[in-house]
């Protein structure tokens, strides 16, 4: 895959040179379904004293991208022939893993002019990510280089986050609720108002958002639904789902529910209703799409209108099982259907609660990232 | 299905929520034709607070848009606050940006700045709770808004009340 490190730096091809030494600065991405069935590549030169020698190469290692066989190299004034020598990657294991980040070193060696021992040739270390497939918007493969190529410093965290998994709703989920769970953060309960969003809601902060990731600072823990649907969004499709960030609305009311980085069940600091709430929706954001919802979570039991509460977390949840049901819904109520479980049981919670559409500045839910 | 008559209707109900032909066009001082330009604020213009970044956003409808991220000088990095500033055409294309930027607050409705003692600009709305961690606010063409963005949660009157003054001063010189 095309990538590059952040919004401002791109990486250089041969992503490894003499004198690096961190498996980070010599990174590389590959895609499950892009690779199956075909066959990898990667290119190295090299160069030798004296200046002609014709010798064989190998490297032991290599992690998920394996060995690599031995193979006869050319080297004519001093440098390879062709200059940059293919070799297939014929062990690899991309896919058996799933999501993966995986620092791999390769221990190259030759033998050359007759002799029959391995020689020591070089040590090379390598940041490997494996994703499900392509990432889609707002990442972009082409053109490149380009901002909206991956990042890696995106995919250090999203390829963590969904370590192992195997299939798009697997990954989301994951990384739903390692956003809602393990980053720190805090819904808004003051205002509800986005903070890492910007140019009216049109661009997603990364940058900023990374260091808070990294060292706590960027635009701080604070948090609205339009920031979780976009983080869901962003980092889900760089691990090749294909999530938009869209709304439902306008103006309803809330049962309690456990919103990010809250103690317990309750209502926001502005009270029991949202203006509108934003999701990281799948297919057309109708009603029989699943959604996934980082910014809280709802009782999962047959009277989610009440106490107790069991918290779940709306991960690949239809939006609603029946829209047009008569309400008050009876209880037990079982579906597993998020806005019934959002909102109060009555024309003012569930009857206004219904798919917007994403915000016409968002490029269509796919905010591009800065 | 992006249904953008849906968007119209909800922002006309935004505008009802926060009576919006109340104050639409009004200003404290001056005329509605006020129109400021290329404000920015000083590296050292807010007491107590440290600048850490300012950043030229991506304009908005034409209006320039900046950032300022500070630091409680005091804190320990704990306390942290967001400005921003967009620079609007008019005193009444502030106060439509103003709902431009409410209607994207989760909240339904802010209450107004005056009922928690802050008294500032043409037009401010607060937060919910028992201090200001938010606050919105236009003054002649410019719209502020500053939040809480650190793990220490902090009122923003102050922080806020000085913004608005280097504003009334900016205008005092360059009245526009």
């Amino acid at each position: 895959m095309n990538i590059r490190r952040n919004f401002a730096n791109s990486i250089s091809v041969p992503e490894w040179i003499t004198g690096k030494t961190l498996a980070t600065d010599a990174p590389a991405a590959y895609s499950i379904k892009e690779t199956q069935g075909r066959k990898i590549i990667i290119k190295a030169k090299f160069t030798v004293l004296p200046k002609n020698a014709k010798a064989q190469v190998k490297a032991d290692g290599g992690g998920v991208l394996g060995p690599i066989d031995p193979q006869t190299v050319t080297l004519v004034n001093g440098v390879s022939v062709p200059e940059f020598v293919s070799f297939e990657l014929k062990h690899h294991s991309i896919g058996t893993g799933g999501i993966k980040l995986e620092d791999i070193t390769w221990n190259w060696k030759y033998r050359c002019c007759g002799g029959s021992e391995w020689e020591p040739l070089q040590t090379t270390h390598h940041r490997i990510y494996i994703v499900l497939e392509e990432p889609t918007l707002p990442w972009k493969q082409q053109p490149s280089p380009d901002t909206q190529n991956p990042w890696t410093e995106a995919l250090d965290y999203a390829c963590v986050w969904a370590a192992g998994k195997q299939n798009h709703d697997d990954a989301a989920s994951a990384i739903t609720q390692a956003i809602n769970a393990n980053l720190g953060l805090v819904y808004d309960n003051a205002a509800g108002a986005s903070h890492y969003t910007s140019g009216g809601l049109a661009l997603f902060e990364l940058t900023q958002f990374l260091s808070y990731l990294k060292n706590g600072t960027g635009l701080g823990n604070i948090v609205n639904c339009t920031d979780c649907a976009t983080i869901t969004t962003t980092f889900s499709n760089l691990v090749g789902c294909d999530l938009h960030a869209s709304k439902m609305g306008y103006s309803f009311d809330l049962t309690p529910f456990r919103g990010i980085g809250a103690a317990g069940f309750g209502c926001p600091g502005f009270g029991c209703g949202f203006s509108f709430h934003e999701v990281a929706w799948k297919g057309a954001h109708g009603n029989a799409d699943p959604l996934f919802d980082a910014c809280l979570r709802v009782d999962s039991d047959s009277n989610p209108w009440t106490a107790p509460y069991t918290e779940q977390f709306p991960v690949n949840m239809i939006f609603s099982t029946n829209p047009g049901a008569p309400l008050p819904l009876a209880v037990p109520f079982n579906a597993q259907s998020y806005k019934e479980r959002l909102c109060t049981n009555d024309a003012g919670g569930i009857g206004s609660c219904n798919p917007v559409g994403p915000w016409p500045s968002s490029s269509n839910g796919r905010r591009p990232v800065k | 299905m992006i249904d953008i008559d849906a968007d119209e209707a909800y922002r006309n109900q935004v505008k009802a929520n926060y009576e919006f032909v109340t104050w639409a066009g009004h200003t404290r001082e001056g005329t509605p034709d006020v129109r400021l330009r290329d404000l920015r604020i000083g590296s050292e213009q807010i007491e107590k607070w440290k600048l850490e970044e300012a950043e030229e956003l991506q304009t908005v409808r034409e209006r320039r848009e900046l950032r300022y991220i500070y630091v409680s000088r005091e804190s320990d990095g704990r306390r942290r606050l967001i400005l921003t500033m967009l620079e609007c055409n008019s005193v009444l294309d502030a106060h439509e940006s103003l709902i431009d930027v409410v209607m994207t607050y989760m909240a339904p409705r802010l209450p107004r700045c005056e009922t928690n003692g802050l008294e500032i600009g043409d037009i401010c709305f607060g937060s919910h709770g028992d201090v200001n961690l938010s606050v919105i606010f236009a003054r002649f063409n410019i719209l502020v808004e500053t939040k809480n963005a650190g793990t220490e949660p902090t009122s923003v009157d102050e922080f806020a009340r000085a913004v608005d003054g280097i504003i009334y001063s900016y205008y005092r010189k360059n009245p526009g």
